[in-house]
């Protein structure tokens, strides 16, 4: 299929014709680059050179061009016999005049008439930079929107929420549409007892999928106003992705190939600082030479040679003792990832459709693991006799991956990394049939043995090759919609869509029980129980919507379009996860598969079904192009509340410069816009959350965990939530006015909102405390508001014949309060608490906020310490702290195009906020953080103790870091907290679109290379000397600003090319 | 306009009718497929009975075992610091207030409201919430009690009690539970995991459990104890005897595991020995040559080394300390602690209690053969033999009832000796005791300690109280004595 038609697109292109020249010109008749020259109803064609040349050659059976160019109107000219040069002049268009957006529904809409703040971002802007996620390539580029893309590798988590998070544990992302048609945007974590704390793995979320080389472009509707149609769903605003489609073409049959290529490679973007004065060892408790220590708490380096790890056979490694300051960066490889994609494009009158098919094949910094992603794409539409069309779109894609394992414990390589000591040569421990770095060898009686140089940690390049974590994805999503279209202002349309995956994730951990091989000091035995889980997640969802438009002109001045829909809705979740006991893990060693437990299997089961049928309103009135009303309206049943809801939304566009005398309008004032609206978003509840329910019998401790059946009596117990069958739905109002402008020619333009939201009534499980027999109650509670403006601004300095420079920025504040929640209930939490570190919604403080014990400090502020050792004493109960959420962000960048090169560098920031630190944590345990490097007997800063006397006194006693640094249970969570502000140099990239000329007698239509680098720089306060903040352990959840021993974030950089024939 | 009316909004609500009555029972799916509606009293029981054991067995035996000065943490590993630092965080002992409330509790007020006929289960149910409750109040004093267990009947702040009115409450409870027990109702078959439906011994350990109820009350309310225990007496069905204890055993599968050794062997502690022997017990054993010191620790090369209570920043290596033994689930390495018993109330337990009560004038006997008994239960129990029981019934000091010394000296016999007997199985009752009493009077503050030259003496709340009940009556230091904590 495909050398089919790769073979009639060199035809075609290299049919017989004759040569045309000619150059472009603008209304000033400056030579206008890089606009387009198409023999009409052809794929014949060429790009103009910076001059506004051209030549082509015009197959003999045409005569028509239509020239194209980036902010003029579209022209069409007959090419002529080619003996005479033609010089074609295109009218400007105001851009902003005509610019359409695609909102709602997939209407297409003039962006002029819509009284909410949207933003378009194009194809090349989300695809030259390289990034393979969707999501990612849109940061810092829209105002209002906070992404954070946590480790930024391929298939990897990231979290998109506009104009801050509202709901207190529900849904905070944006909603992700494509074509018109909601897609999944899940993100599920893996449960299971350790699931959660010991063995974190990054499955990624599923908007994540889609191809962006499938895009077309991507609007962002931030306010329910924008959202409305889309019930409940569009709550937190929406990303509306456009597909690439076929082109329709007059005449005969055409088709045009597009191929793109990019191979990109990465390296960890921040490594924690290290001290690099003491080795392994535990001298302060006497221990001069601990070799199956993973503590960095030894002698200071002599660079002297010392041998190391353990004795085996007589013989033992030896290595000067000193420190190897790159011994973590040297464990990982270079991440490798090569993206491949194929575009068939073509189309007749009544016909088109477009056929693409993407390769991604990467490698992971952690030795061995990797991500695969295959997709095909197929769009197609067509007018069928009678007055009805009829279009299909379908998505499939295959994910197949093997990811490293993260958080605390055995499966965690970061973890074991961050570990080890700081003279211990980790890329030398590769070789696992060493006997030095064994795991598990026999020794001469059958033994399972090790000769791995700790007792407390494992050999993580073992690590990497017994734990998996395979996932398999498959997933189709598409729609197929049918028209009438019985006269010209009329149109009756079902769309009826599908999106349906299932998620494989198999995870076998390693069982070892070896003893050591050396028997000079009492070495520990290295023990792992081992452990198979299966969790599959298939999710199939149907939407139908069925939709009538009537759009007419009338009384010459006023356009009328209406909108009515009816939709229906059901999604359907069928979860297992079960796995082998969590505690006696396998029985036989290297067999993964569930019978292979010792001990009873977990199993859960996770099946949702949620269905719902709503009407909808969509009415917009224009007034001579220049007034603007809007107004939708929505009722929903859903069957998780009982009634029946109502939300409406209004808007209104006022584009005042249509009032401005014609010289102003053409000259420094060119463009003015005023906009507010208004709109309601109702939302139902999750699934099941009426009646009280009976579980099996799970009975925990702090760790381990009693399951039923006991000794063959099964047993139940009564769920820990009080359900509510009278929940109503839970609704959100949001209120924006906002301005665009344009001033000279366009050269400055600036879109500026005020908005202010509120989230009431919200259904939402309130903490109970324990004591009332119950952990939660579903209800109906709480207020959160949202309060921000958003700015975002482009200045072109310079625009001439050959060089265009651009400025471009933009600037967001959110404040996010949560005002209510719960009578009793001051706070509710946002995810579990790990460390005895929270994330919580807590009333007066924004959403996201930290809750954990603190430092004991006096009323002024110093720090108290206990007299005897000098260490601080920490407070028993917790309080709140910073949140996650930043102060404000910002991006800016600049655009240079010169001839046929063009740049561009973007950064983004984000200011204030925390995040939790578990890597400083860890780090300072063992003694290998920077801060550790300084050991002397030390005052703590401006300290008191508490005198007998009842009265603070001026501490004088030195503390030693080292029982600071290694008591965790000392140290307060308060310490784990940093500052998580940034500036990252985002996205670089420089291309070069290869002049036309020189493609004229290849068979290519055109052809650009470039090279391109994202996440590249980042730059962070001092406090931070532990990792990039974006990092998180808990995926694009609502649990932020986590850091878990979490997966590192990458800098990428690679090349790409892109040609088209 | 008119036009739009007709043409538009007519459909709307015809679509809307529809879509408003005909999709009414295309929504009803609102039912959970992955939970059961309803479940009978009889599986309730032993899931309730279960969670009790593994708060007691569990968590309470761990830090009652460490503050008994049977346990201490070891050198090299730092799960237990903040016992032995005396500075639990609230989150540290949660699971003993968290785990009872939302399980054992709240399942056995559902089994007493759904028994119906099932009288017996109703009644067993009121016994074992006297037990838990009396769990509860004994390390964290004032708590919920008569608003509590009623998040569902709209109560989601219960107001705390204080420990008087609960100690009331459980007495009620308890003895109606005791009353109810009756013959003619069917009782339950194995799933009673404690006495597979006897309910002769069900009596037996009401009345044993309100004796150690009525005990406590010994310092902080002396007559209302001795009028307790002599209507106990009156209603002549006894106390636990030989063979007669209240205990869940369990067996060498994951998940079936006794609760301390599933502390210590699950995925993430990974087998690590956070528990050796403490010097405090270890050296009154070896004075006393005692032969339990070999059955509640396992030696390291035949001797039992132990480390002062609280000394882990110490250099010797942890590996060179006795650890707690199989026998009360304590050893990591061995899988003989999996299958250890839990052990709710005991034999020796109900022989101590009725000793004490004897030797203080409340119950009529001999003080010194109960004395005796206890000791005799406790060492059979534990598999030794006569003759090291005789031996040490002649020659050890804490063996030799003073029956002519004063009601203290017989006090501190009866309480010290218990002490021996409950090491590292009943850990959190001898601490109660210890608070009670005073007794071991040879308690060591621990190096590690944080607040000085004092005991810790209670549990501090969890954060969950403070955070999400409004009538939580603010946070308490571990320094501060509950209610019948009187001397």
């Amino acid at each position: 299929m495909l050398a089919v038609f790769l073979w009639s697109g060199l035809q075609i292109a290299m049919a017989q014709g004759r040569p045309v020249k000619g150059q472009v010109l603008d209304d000033k008749g400056e030579g206008i680059p890089g606009a387009s020259v198409q023999v009409k109803g052809t794929t014949v064609g060429t790009i103009t050179d910076v001059d506004g040349n051209f030549s082509l050659e015009v197959p003999d059976d045409q005569n028509t061009l239509v020239i194209n160019a980036i902010g003029f109107a579209s022209q069409e000219v007959l090419a002529g016999d080619g003996d005479n040069a033609l010089s074609v002049r295109l009218t400007t268009t105001n851009t902003q005049l005509t610019e359409t957006v695609v909102t709602a529904q997939a209407i297409r809409r003039e962006k002029r008439s819509l009284g909410y703040s949207t933003t378009q971002i194009g194809s090349d802007e989300l695809t030259q930079g390289g990034s393979i996620s969707p999501i990612n390539s849109l940061t810092g580029k829209v105002a209002g929107v906070n992404i954070t893309s946590t480790s930024n590798t391929p298939g990897a988590s990231s979290r998109i929420v506009l104009r801050g998070g509202s709901s207190l544990t529900g849904n905070n992302q944006a909603l992700i549409v494509v074509d018109g048609v909601i897609i999944n945007n899940n993100n599920v974590g893996t449960t299971g007892n350790i699931g959660n704390l010991s063995n974190q793995v990054d499955y990624g979320n599923r908007g994540n999928d889609i191809n962006p080389d499938d895009i077309e472009s991507v609007t962002v509707l931030k306010g329910p106003a924008a959202t409305a149609l889309y019930g409940s769903k569009g709550s937190n605003g929406a990303i509306m992705i456009t597909t690439k489609k076929g082109k329709r073409r007059e005449g005969i049959s055409k088709t045009e190939i597009e191929f793109n290529t990019s191979y990109t490679v990465s390296s960890i973007l921040k490594f924690p600082d290290f001290q690099n004065e003491y080795g392994q060892g535990n001298i302060y408790e006497g221990i001069f030479d601990d070799r199956r220590e993973n503590f960095s708490w030894g002698e200071p380096f002599n660079n002297q040679l010392r041998p190391w790890g353990q004795i085996i056979d007589g013989q033992q490694r030896v290595k000067p003792y000193s420190a190897l300051p790159d011994n973590v960066r040297n464990f990982f490889d270079y991440g490798k990832a090569w993206n491949n994609n194929i575009a068939i494009n073509g189309g007749t009158e009544n016909t088109a459709f477009r056929l693409s098919l993407n390769a991604l094949n990467s490698t992971s910094i952690f030795p061995g693991k990797d991500y695969n992603k295959y997709s095909v794409n197929f769009n197609g539409n067509a007018d069928l006799s009678n007055k009805f069309y009829a279009s299909i779109s379908v998505n499939y894609s295959k994910i197949n991956s093997d990811l490293p394992g993260f958080g605390q414990g055995d499966a965690s390589i970061i973890d074991n990394l961050y570990q080890t000591p700081r003279d211990i040569p980790i890329r030398e421990l590769r070789d696992l049939n060493n006997k030095f770095n064994s795991m598990e060898y026999l020794d001469e009686n059958g033994v399972s043995t090790y000769g791995f140089y700790g007792a407390y940690a494992k050999n993580p390049y073992w690590t990497l090759e017994n734990f998996t974590n395979r996932n398999k994805v498959d997933r189709v999503y598409g729609n197929v919609t049918f028209g009438y279209k019985p006269l010209e202002w009329l149109r009756i349309e079902d769309r009826i869509a599908v999106d349906a995956y299932s998620d494989r994730r198999y995870q076998s951990a390693a069982k070892l029980n070896s003893v050591a091989a050396d028997h000079s000091l009492t070495w520990l035995d290295q023990t792992s129980p081992g452990r198979y889980s299966e969790h599959l997640i298939n999710v199939g969802n149907i939407y139908n919507d069925l939709m009538i438009t009537a759009s007419k002109n009338f009384a010459n001045d006023f356009n009328a379009t209406v909108l009515l829909g009816h939709n229906i809705q059901q999604e359907r979740t069928d979860a297992t996860y079960s796995s082998t006991n969590e505690d006696g893990g396998l029985v036989v060693p290297g067999f993964y598969d569930l019978s292979n437990s010792n001990g009873k299997n977990l199993a859960i089961n996770g099946n949702t079904l949620i269905r719902r049928v709503g009407i909808y309103l969509d009415a917009s009135l224009g007034y001579r192009n220049m007034l603007f009303l809007g107004f939708s309206g929505r009722n929903d049943w859903s069957s998780t509340v009982e009634k029946s809801y109502f939300y409406p939304s209004v808007n209104a566009s006022f584009v005042f410069s249509e009032l401005f005398p014609e010289t102003l309008r053409n000259g420094i004032w060119n463009y003015g816009k005023l906009r507010a609206s208004y709109g309601r978003v109702g939302n139902d509840a999750p699934a099941y959350q009426w009646y009280q329910t009976y579980g099996a019998a799970v009975l925990n401790g702090d760790f381990g965990s009693t399951i039923f059946p006991f000794t063959g009596v099964p047993g139940f117990t009564y769920n820990n939530r009080v359900y509510n069958p009278n929940l109503k739905p839970e609704f959100s109002s949001e209120f924006e006015i906002g301005t665009e402008q344009s001033f000279f020619n366009d050269r400055i333009r600036l879109d500026f909102a005020y908005y202010s939201k509120r989230s009431e009534d919200q259904i939402v499980p309130v903490s109970l405390p324990f004591s009332s027999g119950f952990t939660s109650i579903i209800v109906n509670a709480g207020l959160v508001t949202n309060k921000g403006i958003e700015l975002s601004a482009r200045f072109v300095p310079v625009r001439t014949r050959s060089v265009r420079w651009e400025l471009f920025g933009t600037f967001t504040k959110n404040t996010n309060l949560v005002e209510e929640i719960y009578p009793g209930t001051n706070q509710i939490a946002v995810g579990n608490a790990i460390n005895g570190m929270s994330v919580v919604a807590a009333v007066g403080k924004p959403y996201g906020t930290f809750f954990t014990n603190a430092y004991q400090r006096t009323p002024d502020g110093r720090i108290i310490v206990d007299s005897v050792s000098g260490i601080p004493l920490k407070t028993s109960g917790s309080q709140l702290f910073g949140t996650y959420l930043p102060k404000w962000q910002a991006s800016w960048g600049t655009s240079v195009a010169y001839k046929g090169f063009s740049l561009y560098v973007l950064f983004d920031m984000k200011k204030g906020g925390q995040f939790f630190s578990r890597t400083r944590d860890i780090m300072a345990f063992v003694g290998t953080s920077e801060e550790t490097g300084n050991r002397d007997a030390q005052i703590w800063p401006n300290s008191v103790y508490l005198g007998s006397d009842g009265q603070y006194h001026t501490n004088t006693t030195e503390y030693q870091p080292y029982f600071f640094y290694t008591s965790q249970a000392s140290r307060p969570g308060e310490y784990q907290l940093v500052d998580a502000s940034f500036v990252k140099l985002r996205e670089a990239r420089l291309s070069y679109n290869v002049p036309a000329k020189w493609l004229n007698h290849t068979p290519f239509g055109n052809l650009s290379v470039g090279v391109f680098g994202n996440n590249l720089f980042l730059w962070t306060p001092d406090e931070n000397k532990y990792s990039d903040p974006e990092l998180n352990s808990n995926g694009a959840s609502n649990l932020q600003g986590f850091e878990f021993s979490a997966s590192p974030s990458v800098r990428s950089w690679g090349f790409n090319l892109k040609l088209t024939f | 306009m008119k036009y739009i009316m007709n043409k538009l909004l007519f459909p709307l609500v015809v679509v809307g009718v529809v879509a408003g009555t005909g999709c009414k029972k295309f929504r009803d799916v609102n039912v959970d497929p992955n939970n059961a509606a309803d479940v009978s009293v009889e599986l309730l029981l032993p899931a309730a009975q279960a969670d009790i054991a593994q708060v007691y067995g569990g968590k309470l035996q761990i830090i009652g075992s460490v503050w008994s000065q049977y346990w201490t943490q070891n050198p090299n590993a730092s799960q237990y610091r903040e016992l032995d630092q005396y500075q639990p965080d609230a989150s540290f002992a949660s699971n003993a207030w968290d785990e009872p409330y939302s399980g054992a509790l709240k399942d056995l007020d559902q089994i007493i409201k759904k028994a119906g006929t099932k009288t017996n289960y109703a009644a067993i149910a009121k016994i074992l919430k006297g037990y838990t409750y009396q769990l509860i109040t004994d390390q964290f004093g004032d708590a919920p009690f008569t608003e509590a267990l009623k998040g569902d009947e709209g109560i989601t702040s219960p107001k705390y009690d204080s420990q008087e009115t609960i100690y009331n409450g459980i007495i009620a409870l308890v003895t109606e539970g005791r009353d109810e027990l009756n013959g003619e109702s069917a009782a339950p078959g194995s799933d009673d995991l404690i006495y597979h439906g006897d309910l002769a011994l069900w009596q037996k350990f009401a009345n044993t459990l309100l004796l150690k109820i009525y005990m406590r009350l010994s310092e902080r309310n002396p007559s209302l104890a001795q009028s307790g225990i002599a209507a106990l007496e009156a209603t002549e069905i006894g106390f636990l005897d030989e063979g007669e204890g209240a205990e869940i055993h369990y067996i060498n599968e994951a998940g079936n595991f006794n609760p301390l050794y599933s502390e210590m062997n699950n995925a993430v502690i990974g087998g690590i020995q956070n528990l050796i022997a403490s010097k405090t017990v270890i050296d009154s054993m070896l004075s006393n040559e005692d032969p339990r010191i070999g059955v509640f620790f396992t030696p390291v090369g035949g001797n039992f080394v132990a480390l002062e209570q609280g000394f882990f920043n110490t250099s010797s290596p942890a590996a060179s300390y006795a650890t707690p033994s199989p026998a009360v689930g304590g050893d990591a390495d061995q899988d003989a602690s999996a299958e250890a018993p839990v052990k709710l109330l005991t034999t020796y337990e109900s022989q101590f209690l009725q000793a004490e009560a004897v030797a203080r004038g409340w119950l009529t006997g001999d003080a010194a053969e109960l004395f005796t008994k206890g000791i005799i239960f406790n060492m059979s129990e534990y598999g030794l033999g006569e003759e090291d029981i005789t031996t040490y019934l002649d020659n050890a000091y804490w063996a030799q009832f003073p029956t002519s010394g004063t009601t203290e000296d017989q006090i501190r016999h009866i309480i010290t000796q218990k002490w021996f007997s409950m090491c590292g199985n009943q850990g959190i009752e001898a601490w109660s005791e210890w608070r009670r009493t005073g007794y071991p009077e040879f308690f060591t503050i621990s190096r590690a300690s944080r607040i000085g030259n004092q005991f810790p003496v209670r549990l501090p709340y969890p954060d969950d109280e403070s955070s999400n009940n409004l009538n939580f009556p603010g946070q308490k230091l571990v320094t501060d004595k509950v209610w019948w904590d009187a001397n």
